[in-house]
């Protein structure tokens, strides 16, 4: 496989006085593989996609995009790359077709390229029969499926979706996720950015984690766990009154307990086996007085590589 | 091409909405219906005079029969008489007195001596008409002093002088406001036959006479309202328009073009050629429309009239591109936009007519486009004047255009290229 992206020490900073948003980021993606970036809000997932698609200027280093510079060759840049937003960015007082006919013009389509374009992006959105709808009459999902469709109607060599499953309902999301595993079957490179650890354990072939803007961890899913070795994760939801630091305290001195995070709402451990701690833990909770609302336990995953690397959860 | 796909997008976008359309068309025109019915016989097309019996004064202090022949001009026509309650008294002192009370608003003095000046050997010295106007009140004092001026010009400009400004008076006779307007025509046909009797001041008759051709002999209001309703509304969709580069932004629309193989300078170009697009056909519909329903006089210039439009929506639309790209979000830009529609509107004579303002508020009128929009229009419409009129206001409108759309492409292409 050859590389499509190279990514040499990115760096972001919006003003002079702030703190950077992406601090010396750099990995590469190979071509036909689905690569996703997976951290929390605010970890610099979208500053750093935007960086590659020539929508920000990085502060320093710089990014070849199939074969182009980000700094020197935007516009081949672009050319090369479909886009799909967080936001939906589309026009919903028109059609759906009318939008695919418009952004397919700004991408340079015309004529019966553009109108051959359209219809199969109209296909795989699934919005055939909705393609003279004005796109304000669309549910969330057709509206997320239409954004994406966007991001393909001038065949790009990458497509970069970031966070495109954001508040939209179940069925939608599973409908998104398999899309990208058939455009990604069917040769497309994808970068694709999430927070939810599930998604990217789904999709990719590799894994970058961002945190505070920069790149903790990179590579496969089993790569990954490995660096947290054989820790089991249980996440344990509780009623009643106590106060943080002195549950991961008293939670702490547990044996078997290597690491710990959370609240009485939802504490998150690591152990080496959850068997043997598990009836510690709630005799433990019983005698503070804490109500078990739940318990769950997980395998080595990348929540638990993302606690081990940071010392806090992907969704705090 | 880019840039008139996003023109044309964005023209799109906005005739379909409904709400948009309603008050970039229907607005206008219905208030410029209400005030028109307000000032007399709006949908007929034309209107009778909207005010009548101003009491007016003549102190004839020469008793001559030039001052006779001078005080015909006011008192025989009829419908100057209907216009002025003519009151010819022998005591100056006692005219003031009433002018004062606001009895009467205006004396016009005919001093002593003033048929020896003007018909005998001391002509060529010139004569002098005193005009005492009532300062508490507005337009009856402008009207009168507006009739004044075009008699004593027709009568004799050569030898006799208002010292009230008549030189302004004469140059500008039409713009006293509307009813001035359709008074004019009956003033100059007086003149014209008392000075053909006469036999004398074929010069200034004939200035007159010219003037009067070019004149329409009645006035319709709709003349004056609909540009002026026309350019206020359209400030109102220009502003909006240009504000949509900031929706865009906020919504993500603008990223998502800045992240397609377009440079921003087209996207730039074509947010603004969608707006300019968008005023054009808004005016124009308002044209047809005000032309067709109230059957509105705009005027013997069609080149005349398309230049305005062009050039008053270019302006416009560089003023809103201005704010938007100074303002610091969507909002900002909202409130900023509305402030200075309202007060240009009332600075540049949407609403009043900026005749009466004194000469510091004219200067602060003439820094707005609706001033010099509302000023073009009003030439080539109830004035009847045609291109070379509008000339000084098409270039006063491009020049704040350009500059305008300077600092707006400068500080957006800083904006867009972050």
């Amino acid at each position: 496989m050859s590389t499509i992206i190279e990514v040499h020490n990115l760096e972001k900073q919006y003003a002079p006085a702030a703190e950077k948003a992406v601090k010396g980021i750099s990995f590469n993606i190979e071509q036909g593989e689905i690569f996703s970036l997976l951290g929390p809000n605010g970890a610099g997932k979208t500053t750093t996609i935007s960086m590659i698609s020539c929508l920000l200027s990085p502060t320093a280093g710089d990014a070849i995009v199939a074969g182009h510079s980000i700094t020197k060759a935007p516009m081949k840049v672009k050319q090369s790359i479909g886009v799909v937003p967080q936001e939906i960015a589309l026009y919903d007082s028109i059609s759906a077709q009318e939008n695919l006919l418009f952004w397919g013009r700004m991408y340079g389509l015309s004529g019966s390229k553009l109108h051959e374009r359209v219809q199969a992006t109209l296909k795989i959105s699934g919005l055939e029969d909705r393609a003279g709808d004005k796109v304000k009459t669309f549910s969330g999902g057709m509206k997320r499926r239409l954004n994406i469709a966007v991001g393909l109607l001038h065949e790009p060599q990458v497509l970069y979706m970031d966070e495109p499953t954001v508040g939209i309902d179940p069925q939608s999301r599973r409908r998104i996720l398999d899309t990208v595993k058939e455009l990604n079957g069917q040769g497309l490179t994808v970068l694709y950015t999430t927070h939810y650890m599930e998604e990217a354990e789904e999709l990719s072939n590799r894994i970058g984690i961002i945190d505070h803007g920069q790149l903790i961890a990179l590579g496969t899913q089993a790569e990954l766990t490995q660096m947290v070795g054989r820790f089991d994760t249980i996440t344990v939801q509780m009623d009643g009154v106590m106060a943080g630091e002195q549950l991961l305290a008293g939670v702490g001195q547990l044996p078997g307990v290597h690491q710990a995070d959370g609240s009485v709402a939802q504490l998150i451990l690591q152990t080496q086996d959850a068997k043997q701690l598990l009836p510690q833990l709630l005799n433990w909770t019983d005698g503070q007085g804490l109500r078990l609302r739940g318990v769950e336990i997980q395998a080595p995953n990348l929540e638990a590589v993302f606690l081990h690397l940071t010392g806090h959860g992907l969704r705090d | 091409m880019k840039a008139w796909m996003i023109a044309w997008k964005d023209t799109l976008v906005r005739f379909r909405d409904v709400n948009g359309l309603l008050f970039m068309l229907a607005a206008p025109l219905l208030i410029t219906a209400i005030i028109g019915s307000a000032f007399g016989n709006f949908f007929g097309g034309r209107s009778e005079l909207p005010i009548r019996d101003i009491p007016f004064l003549i102190v004839d202090g020469d008793n001559s029969e030039a001052s006779q022949q001078l005080i015909e001009l006011f008192t025989a026509d009829a419908t100057l008489s209907e216009l002025l309650a003519t009151t010819v008294m022998a005591d100056l002192a006692a005219a003031q007195r009433l002018v004062m009370t606001g009895q009467a608003r205006a004396v016009l003095y005919i001093p002593a001596g003033f048929g020896l000046q003007v018909q005998g050997d001391a002509a060529a010295a010139g004569a002098t008409l005193e005009l005492y106007l009532d300062a508490a009140a507005n337009i009856t004092p402008n009207i009168i002093r507006g009739i004044v001026g075009r008699v004593a010009a027709g009568y004799s400009t050569a030898l006799i002088s208002v010292d009230v400004g008549v030189a302004q008076v004469l140059d500008d006779a039409a713009a006293y406001g509307p009813a001035l307007a359709g008074l004019q025509p009956v003033v100059q046909e007086q003149v014209d036959q008392i000075t053909s009797q006469r036999g004398r001041q074929q010069i200034s008759l004939r200035q007159v006479v010219e003037g009067q051709e070019q004149a329409d002999n009645s006035f319709n209001p709709a003349s004056f309202f609909g540009p002026s309703m026309a350019i206020f509304f359209l400030l109102y969709t220009v502003m909006e328009g240009t504000r949509s580069i900031l929706t865009e932004e906020q919504e993500g629309t603008l990223p998502r073009l800045l992240t397609t193989p377009t440079r921003p300078q087209t996207i730039l170009l074509g947010k603004m050629g969608g707006v300019f697009l968008s005023g054009v056909l808004q005016f124009t519909v308002l044209l047809v429309a005000s032309r067709l329903l109230f059957n509105m006089d705009w005027g013997d210039s069609p080149l005349g009239i398309l230049l305005l439009v062009l050039v008053f929506v270019a302006a416009a639309t560089s003023l809103g591109m201005f704010i938007a790209a100074f303002a610091r979000n969507n909002v900002q830009a909202n409130i900023i936009g509305s402030a200075i529609i309202l007060i240009s509107g009332v600075l540049g004579g949407n609403f009043t007519t900026t005749l009466n303002f004194p000469d510091w508020l004219l200067t602060f009128s003439k820094l707005t486009l609706n001033y010099w929009g509302l000023e073009g229009f009003s030439d080539l419409t109830w004035r009847g004047l045609g291109l070379a009129a509008i000339l000084p206001k098409l270039g006063a409108l491009s020049l704040f255009a350009l500059i305008a759309f300077t600092l707006a492409t400068w500080r957006f292409q800083k904006r867009l290229n972050r």
